[in-house]
């Protein structure tokens, strides 16, 4: 019975982001309306988009091949097994195992791997702009996460993800992490300093250009996996500054967790409000700073450990 | 050590990197203006109260507003927006303080400082800014940009002396915010007039052609 229980407790972060992603863009998305003075669409929008989207049928283009219709499948189901290690309460992970981290950035760059090669695959040239444009910054924000994945598992002496964000973190460490997964946050989900989602200029735009041939169930399915990154991302910002085991009870931290991911969307949506686009070189300056916080954020680890 | 020195340490190696990486003068001032707050807060952690709020309010007028208004002065009247070309350019720039925060670190590592009272945060900190400073004096073209670099520089000389708690740190400190006072003043002058010679503060071209330029100096 008490298996069952634990059993449950590990898979209910990770339904919570199952089930409330897209909620969360939602919540984004309202905060930029009260913003700009409007009342904003429903919160639950995404929902209604999504279902709309996998009861029509899909448009492909005679140009591509096999891999632009199987893309959005690999992304969603490499997005849902990294939130699967990312979602974890004290006592253990839906998915968990010594060195599981290096996975999750894994399915995390195959996710953009399948995406990069479907809008290759269009022959579009705008979404081929789109595609150069994700692997032109998508080094830097990998850099900048794996040298804080780092930083975590020095100070916290664990390299499973489940344990690596723990209270074991010294607080200024834990800062550093906060600031530089937030930038990296912004990148990996085309928000505002970055890309502008809302963008209707092919020109300028990143994410969006590369699935502008994508219809129906398949762009469906895009929209849901978009919003699981930006959960995985927002619930592990939230535990570097809230680790694990801060309530006491596992469902009081997990409560505690999703109430931070609203937090984090909310920041997210005034960022937006109040910044521009920066130019792209711009961008890349800001992932090397984030970079920079996650070395620093390493050095004092290591340090404090010494 | 406690959380919030350190998290002092931090902020000061933090705002190096963002004077590293801004493109525009003007946020290179009040990001230095920002680093005079910070430093500001430092005497706390080895003075006694009264001293260190003597420092603390010596340190908030003189390197938070007084040094930051005159640059803002400057600026004003060279009507300079921002670095166009500069030497090193802003990502190497990052990628280069990255290798010499990772030296600091390494050197104070060696030093063995912990064992003496220092703290070892905070003397990384202090070179990895003198370094920030050195940096940006040979990286950057123009003239108020490296009097940034010279009073970051000179911050970093003063982390140092605090953290490494030097007895005679304040007799030194005292001389030196009078010598930097003195110094700042100057190169205001000295910019305001070669903007007013030259039409430009591009040190690099001053020494050929900036006197074929107007003919003015011999």
């Amino acid at each position: 019975m008490a298996d069952t229980r634990t059993m449950a407790f590990n898979l209910l972060p990770l339904l919570c982001g199952l089930i409330l992603a897209p909620f969360m863009i939602g919540v984004v998305n309202r905060t930029k309306a009260f913003f700009a003075g409007r009342n904003g669409q429903p919160l639950f929008q995404l929902y209604f988009d999504i279902f709309k989207l996998l009861r029509k049928g899909a448009v492909i283009s005679r140009s591509t091949t096999w891999v632009f219709r199987g893309a959005p499948a690999v992304s969603l189901a490499s997005i849902v097994f990294a939130l699967a290690i990312f979602s974890f309460s004290q006592e253990g992970a839906a998915l968990s195992f010594p060195g599981d981290i290096i996975l999750a950035v894994y399915m995390l760059a195959l996710a953009r791997f399948a995406t990069v090669l479907s809008a290759l695959d269009t022959g579009s040239s705008f979404e081929g702009m789109g595609a150069s444009r994700e692997v032109m910054l998508a080094p830097f924000a990998e850099a900048a996460f794996l040298i804080l994945i780092l930083a975590a598992a020095a100070a916290s002496g664990s390299i499973s993800a489940a344990t690596m964000f723990s209270a074991a973190v010294p607080l200024p460490v834990r800062i550093l992490m906060f600031v530089s997964l937030f930038i990296v946050l912004l990148v990996e989900n085309c928000r505002v300093p970055a890309d502008d989602p809302n963008t209707h200029l092919e020109l300028t735009m990143i994410h969006e250009v590369m699935v502008l041939d994508n219809s129906g169930p398949d762009l469906g399915m895009i929209f849901y996996a978009a919003s699981l990154k930006l959960w995985l991302f927002a619930s592990l910002t939230v535990c570097c500054i809230m680790p694990a085991g801060l309530t006491g009870s596992v469902a009081g931290d997990i409560a505690m967790r999703v109430a931070g991911v609203f937090c984090v969307s909310v920041l997210v949506g005034v960022v937006e409000s109040v910044m521009a686009r920066f130019r792209f070189d711009k961008v890349r300056r800001m992932l090397l700073f984030a970079s920079a916080l996650s070395s620093l954020a390493l050095l004092i680890a290591l340090g404090a450990t010494a | 050590m406690n959380n919030s020195l350190q998290i002092v340490f931090i902020l000061m190696i933090v705002a190096n990197f963002a004077i590293i990486a801004s493109s525009r003068i003007r946020g290179c001032i009040k990001l230095l203006s920002l680093q005079g707050v910070i430093l500001s807060l430092v005497p706390f952690s080895h003075l006694d109260i009264p001293h260190a709020l003597f420092f603390c309010t010596l340190i908030l007028v003189v390197k938070a507003l007084v040094f930051p208004a005159l640059l803002q002065r400057a600026l004003r009247v060279v009507r300079a927006r921002r670095e166009t070309e500069p030497i090193v350019g802003y990502s190497a720039s990052i990628m280069l303080g990255l290798g010499a925060l990772i030296f600091s670190f390494w050197l104070c590592g060696r030093m063995n400082i912990a064992g003496r009272g220092g703290s070892e945060l905070g003397i990384s900190a202090a070179v990895f800014t003198i370094y920030t400073g050195l940096f940006i004096i040979i990286a950057r073209v123009k003239a108020i940009t490296q009097v940034v670099g010279y009073v970051v520089f000179e911050n970093g000389i003063y982390l140092l002396g605090s953290s490494l708690m030097l007895e005679q740190n304040i007799l030194v400190e005292l001389g030196v915010i009078l010598d930097l006072l003195v110094f700042v003043l100057l190169s205001g002058i000295v910019v305001f007039h070669i903007n007013k010679e030259f039409d430009h503060i591009d040190t690099n071209s001053m020494s050929d052609d900036g006197s074929a330029h107007k003919g003015v100096l011999p």
